[in-house]
């Protein structure tokens, strides 16, 4: 920018070259390990508050794990959902039912599928990696 | 020569254009990257689009953690998101994306549209769903998968113009790989919390509201016009998510998640919040905050922090995007 640019920002050699370079970023696609634990920190007239929230959520008793926060507002920020905040855990986990496009895997379940479409193609396919963050 | 960059509504060929690049990058696996080089095992590795890699990179981007100074980050900034970077590396995204249209259409002065969403107080929600844009001859509308528009999704190979191969999952947040693609996934309109897009008067009041970029602690919760545009906060009258948020929540589907570039869509929004901030910046200045000097203020999200990217060696900083006059300018700003 500022009216100069490199001869080639945008080649397939640097799309290969990126990815070479900044492979230590892959590590964000597999999965890792997340606190369950929210933590807000404040202090009020001298005194330190600490609040641990900790969230236990099921649907249809599949268990939904990813990365949330409670902010310092006491909104929920699920990660999955960037563009968000939650005012009750209820509200969050209707969001999260509107936005998959398939249903929770319950122990021994299966996903849902397409609308309209056979689970077939798609369903049994998928490679699971990374975490929400 | 700096290129032009149009309203999509008002041109239709540079719709067409915009589809057609858009098809051809995911249609472009020249550069050799794999799923395995992503370090997904399989039996046999599998080729990564260049539209599929600035999916990755904006996911690998949201889960880099961005604390203070103290280690702390309350609101869950990231490198890209819920912090002062937002524009700028949005800014650094989408003209790389654009570049890389260029390249495909063999078009050194195609300009990336934009979608400028605003609607007039009270239009009625169902007109925002029928607009021109969802139409079979915009990008197409609603549906799991959606299957008009130049982004339609068939079950026959042979058919298929456009399919997802990467995606957030939303039961547990994971980066999934669906070898065979699935069709996109639009819901128009069905967010509770955003049932209509944003306003003209939302725009005009974010424009002319504010004064300074941003302000401690730089984050979700911070006053200024950049937490206003990207929608954590709103102006008086209404509730978050605001202006570019309230776009992606009202759009849903694959918008409303990590992998959101996985929607051309995307594109569109986050060129017309560009547009914004460069008609601010116009007005106010090319300022930026925080530099190395604010209290408080994270790395990555400082004015000379190198903002890196999985679809380039090359870096910038915010202090390299404020002024792209040279490069690109739109057909019409909004008055602030």
């Amino acid at each position: 920018m500022n009216g100069e640019e490199p001869e080639g920002v945008a080649t397939p050699e640097q799309l290969a070259a990126a990815v070479e370079k900044y492979r230590d970023d892959l590590v964000r696609l597999q999965p890792h390990e997340h606190s369950t634990e929210s933590v807000r920190e404040a202090t009020y007239k001298g005194h330190r508050i600490r609040i641990v929230t900790t969230y236990r959520i099921e649907v249809d008793g599949a268990p939904v794990t990813g990365h949330l926060l409670v902010t310092g507002e006491g909104n929920l920020h699920y990660h999955a959902i960037p563009n968000q905040e939650f005012g009750s855990a209820v509200d969050m986990v209707k969001r999260i039912i509107d936005l998959a496009p398939e249903g929770p895997a319950a122990p021994g379940g299966e996903h849902g599928g397409h609308d309209g479409h056979d689970d077939g193609g798609h369903g049994d396919d998928h490679h699971h990696h990374g975490g929400g963050g | 020569m700096a290129i032009v960059r149009r309203n999509i509504l008002a041109d239709p060929a540079t719709l067409q254009r915009f589809a057609e690049g858009v098809n051809r990058l995911k249609a472009d696996f020249s550069s050799g990257v794999t799923t395995q080089t992503l370090g997904f095992s399989s039996s046999q590795p599998i080729p990564v689009s260049a539209y599929d890699q600035f999916v990755i990179w904006h996911f690998v981007a949201m889960n880099i953690p961005t604390p203070d100074p103290q280690g702390l980050n309350p609101r869950d900034r990231n490198a890209a998101h819920r912090g002062s970077i937002f524009l700028p590396w949005h800014r650094f995204m989408l003209r790389l994306f654009e570049l890389h249209l260029q390249r495909v259409l063999e078009d050194p002065e195609f300009g990336l549209p934009y979608w400028d969403w605003a609607f007039a107080e009270n239009t009625p929600f169902d007109q925002q769903v029928n607009s021109a844009l969802w139409q079979e001859t915009g990008i197409g509308g609603s549906g799991f998968p959606v299957i008009d528009g130049p982004f339609g999704f068939s079950e026959d190979p042979q058919q298929r113009r456009f399919a997802v191969f990467f995606a957030q999952d939303l039961w547990t947040g994971a980066f999934t790989f669906y070898p065979d693609g699935r069709g996109l996934l639009r819901r128009l309109g069905e967010s509770s919390q955003a049932p209509g897009l944003p306003t003209t008067m939302q725009v005009t009041q974010a424009l002319q509201s504010q004064s300074l970029y941003d302000a401690p602690d730089w984050d979700a919760a911070s006053e200024g016009f950049r937490n206003l545009l990207e929608g954590w906060v709103t102006g008086a009258g209404s509730s978050p998510p605001g202006l570019h948020n309230r776009v992606h929540a009202w759009v849903g589907g694959d918008m409303g998640v990590g992998t959101s570039p996985n929607d051309p869509v995307f594109y569109l929004n986050h060129c017309n919040v560009d547009r914004l901030w460069e008609a601010w910046m116009i007005e106010r200045g090319r300022t930026y905050l925080p530099d190395e000097t604010s209290p408080g203020a994270p790395v990555r999200h400082r004015l000379n922090d190198p903002i890196t990217s999985l679809v380039t060696t090359v870096t910038r900083r915010p202090a390299d995007l404020l002024d792209v006059a040279d490069l690109y300018t739109y057909d019409a700003l909004p008055d602030v």
